[in-house]
């Protein structure tokens, strides 16, 4: 099995002591072939999904059941869907959200979104990519205060923007350092090219090319280098993927 | 405004017509008073030579009589009679001597002040006739004309106020008639220049009170609904294609990854279903690229503009694409010269320059060099991204800006030929100039000008800030 389908389980069991169940997907969206790939993405990630077309539905749904997050397409034949965000949090809902618009509706509203813990993605969408930024959404919410990150002995310190393996200091450029803690911050998550570069550099679009490639080759370099098993994997056709070697 | 309105015809015709109308008034004018003046002359010398004559006629003896009679008659004191004997003396009348420069031939003849100022005292003008009687005797008869004078005067100055009414009224309807096409023609100006910088969707105003520039405006009104729907026929096909091609496309992309997922890495056809997702999504991508300038294009909101530092956006372009130019065994040098702010948004900004650097690294040869400086010019901030590659033929810089435009000699360079296309939309979006040259020694610089020339020509630059 590939690791992506196993991650809807996997974190669940990371970060909760209950008994594992599978993270609950509210999917808000009036296209009924999108809406359906959403949901056979999301499935395939081992996350339950329940789906609606308009906002009215939505909002009643999300106010009665939890959902750990809400896919939410900007253009709903009843309201702008940043209102529907608006709506749950003055009910107190802190579901985070993954709006999904078409560029043209890309504003400094949506763009806002990112600093208010929500995330937003532009049509055409790969699904995987939803899928990976759904999975950052629902663990955003446990990483925030951590201010050191250890995994297989490479230890990051976020205070002091620095990263040691077995006791050496790995020697960052500014950029590698951004990109390891993106990574790290993230480990056993797909992360996109795009979801990379929006994090590190901060610009929402496609980067294109292998710029990103190179950035993560240099990277890969330095922690070899510095003696650090493989711990960045590429997955195949969808981005990288940060955790223990295998 | 001043010049402006001097360039406007029916200003200068209306100016024009007010100055001959003046001019016509105040020569009518001028005729009237000659005409008078003359009639009055010769009216007052035939009344002289009348009057000299019927003294003449008359017996010697009663003749102070009839000076006394007339005298008393004259109630208006304008007619002087004087008769003097030989030695100069007055015997009757009211002259006291004989004008110095009258000839006595029973001709009539002006007495101006010039002749004989103590005769002319108290403003007196006058017109007299001479003639000798005998034994050595002279009569004079004499009519003050200063009232002529008078008229006359009257006359001259109703001329020049008339005139200068008649200017200034001329200048006043002038600006009056011609604000109305000032106006529409600031109006035509402003929305022209909108149009050169492509929205096409814009018209020229109709003033209804200027009927040939309106019928003017209605033919360029009329070209550009033409073109208009040109336009938008060509763009709308490869938007069309692009974007009914995308759902499937993206339900392809999503079969083929399902199918990579299912089969796991270790299948036969792993490596067959990950070529197709990898085709695919270069697929995706120049379909994303595509409807991602044609959504820029359509834009016109510029809501996301602000005042923007460009020197930290470069400095991320360089942290962004240096890992990439020594890969490839490219310098790459990055020289900020300038502390300064545009308008723009920024994260468009970025997406420009970051494909001009782009290009630039994909074709230059390994050990060549590529330079990204932002310098400060009269008029604004200068970006430029300098390559020692092949550069770009003359007469194909603007050909590269179209899309899908590929130069013969990329051909071998991965590329959609959407790039360029991409930015010179995000260019146009801010209204800055993008300009394609040389590098010296060989290759292409590309000189993003942020300044919006559109802008400029009717206010100063205000968002230039050199400190």
């Amino acid at each position: 099995m590939a690791p992506a389908r196993a991650l809807g389980y996997a974190a669940v069991m990371h970060s909760s002591a209950l008994p594992p169940r599978p993270y609950k997907i509210l999917v808000i969206e009036d296209d009924s072939g999108t809406s359906e790939e959403i949901q056979t993405e999301l499935a395939s990630h081992g996350f339950e999904v329940d789906r609606v077309g308009t906002a009215g539905d939505g909002l009643a749904l999300a106010l009665k059941r939890r959902y750990d997050a809400i896919t939410l397409d900007r253009m709903l034949p009843d309201m702008d869907g940043l209102n529907v965000i608006a709506a749950l949090r003055r009910h107190g809902v802190r579901t985070p959200v993954l709006v999904i618009s078409a560029l043209s509706d890309v504003d400094e509203r949506v763009r806002g979104l990112r600093a208010g813990g929500d995330d937003y993605l532009t049509k055409p969408f790969a699904s995987d990519e939803m899928a990976a930024r759904v999975e950052v959404l629902l663990r955003r919410q446990d990483d925030a205060a951590q201010t050191t990150i250890a995994i297989d002995g490479l230890v990051l310190d976020r205070m002091a923007h620095a990263a040691r393996y077995a006791g050496r200091d790995l020697d960052l450029k500014p950029t590698e350092y951004q990109l390891l803690e993106f990574l790290m911050r993230h480990s056993d998550q797909v992360l996109t090219r795009t979801m990379i570069f929006e994090a590190v550099w901060g610009y929402h679009f496609d980067p294109g090319t292998n710029v990103i490639e190179v950035h993560i080759a240099g990277l890969r370099k330095k922690l070899d280098q510095a003696g650090c098993p493989a711990l960045i994997h590429t997955i195949r056709g969808s981005g990288y993927l940060f955790g223990h070697a295998h | 405004m001043l010049t402006e309105l001097w360039r406007i015809t029916s200003f200068r015709l209306t100016l024009l017509y007010g100055g001959l109308f003046a001019l016509a008034v105040v020569a009518l004018l001028g005729l009237v008073y000659v005409q008078a003046a003359t009639y009055q002359n010769a009216q007052v010398d035939q009344i002289l030579v009348n009057e000299i004559h019927a003294f003449v006629a008359a017996p010697r003896a009663t003749l102070p009589d009839d000076i006394a009679h007339e005298m008393r008659r004259d109630f208006r004191h304008i007619n002087h009679y004087g008769l003097f004997d030989a030695n100069g003396q007055r015997l009757a009348g009211n002259m006291a001597y004989v004008p110095y420069s009258l000839v006595l031939n029973g001709r009539p003849a002006a007495v101006s002040p010039r002749d004989d100022p103590q005769l002319t005292a108290g403003d007196r003008e006058l017109r007299a006739v001479g003639q000798s009687i005998g034994n050595g005797e002279t009569l004079i008869v004499a009519r003050d004309v200063a009232l002529l004078r008078q008229l006359r005067v009257a006359l001259l100055r109703s001329c020049l106020v008339f005139g200068i009414v008649v200017l200034i009224a001329g200048a006043l309807g002038g600006v009056w008639f011609s604000l109305p096409a000032v106006r529409q023609i600031r109006a035509i100006n402003s929305v022209t220049r909108e149009i050169a910088a492509g929205d096409y969707r814009r018209r020229l105003p109709l003033a209804r009170r200027n009927p040939e520039l309106d019928r003017l405006a209605q033919i360029v009104n009329a070209m550009l609904d033409d073109t208009e729907r040109l336009m938008g026929e060509v763009k709308s096909c490869s938007d069309n294609i692009a974007h009914d091609l995308r759902t499937p496309l993206t339900r392809l992309r999503a079969a083929i990854y399902r199918a990579q997922q299912t089969a796991g890495a270790g299948a036969p056809v792993a490596g067959l279903l990950d070529n197709a997702l990898a085709q695919t999504d270069i697929l995706l991508g120049r379909f994303r690229a595509l409807s991602r300038i044609s959504e820029i294009e359509a834009k016109r909101r510029v809501a996301g503009f602000a005042a923007v530092d460009p020197a930290p956006i470069l400095r991320q372009i360089a942290s962004l694409y240096e890992p990439l130019a020594s890969q490839r065994g490219i310098r790459f040098t990055l020289a900020l010269e300038a502390d300064c702010r545009i308008h723009a948004d920024g994260e468009l900004l970025f997406e420009a320059l970051g494909n001009l650097v782009d290009n630039a690294l994909k074709f230059t040869p390994p050990g060549g060099e590529v330079t990204v400086s932002l310098t400060l010019q009269p008029r604004g901030a200068v970006i430029a991204v300098a390559d020692t590659g092949p550069g770009i033929p003359e007469d194909r810089r603007r050909s590269v800006l179209q899309r899908f435009y590929r130069l013969a000699e990329a051909k071998n360079v991965e590329g959609s030929g959407l790039g360029l296309s991409l930015v010179d939309a995000i260019v146009r979006l801010h209204g800055f100039q993008l300009v394609l040259d040389d590098t010296p020694g060989g290759g292409t610089s590309a000189r993003l000008c942020c300044w919006n020339a559109a802008l400029e020509a009717d206010s100063a630059p205000a968002q230039r800030n050199a400190d």
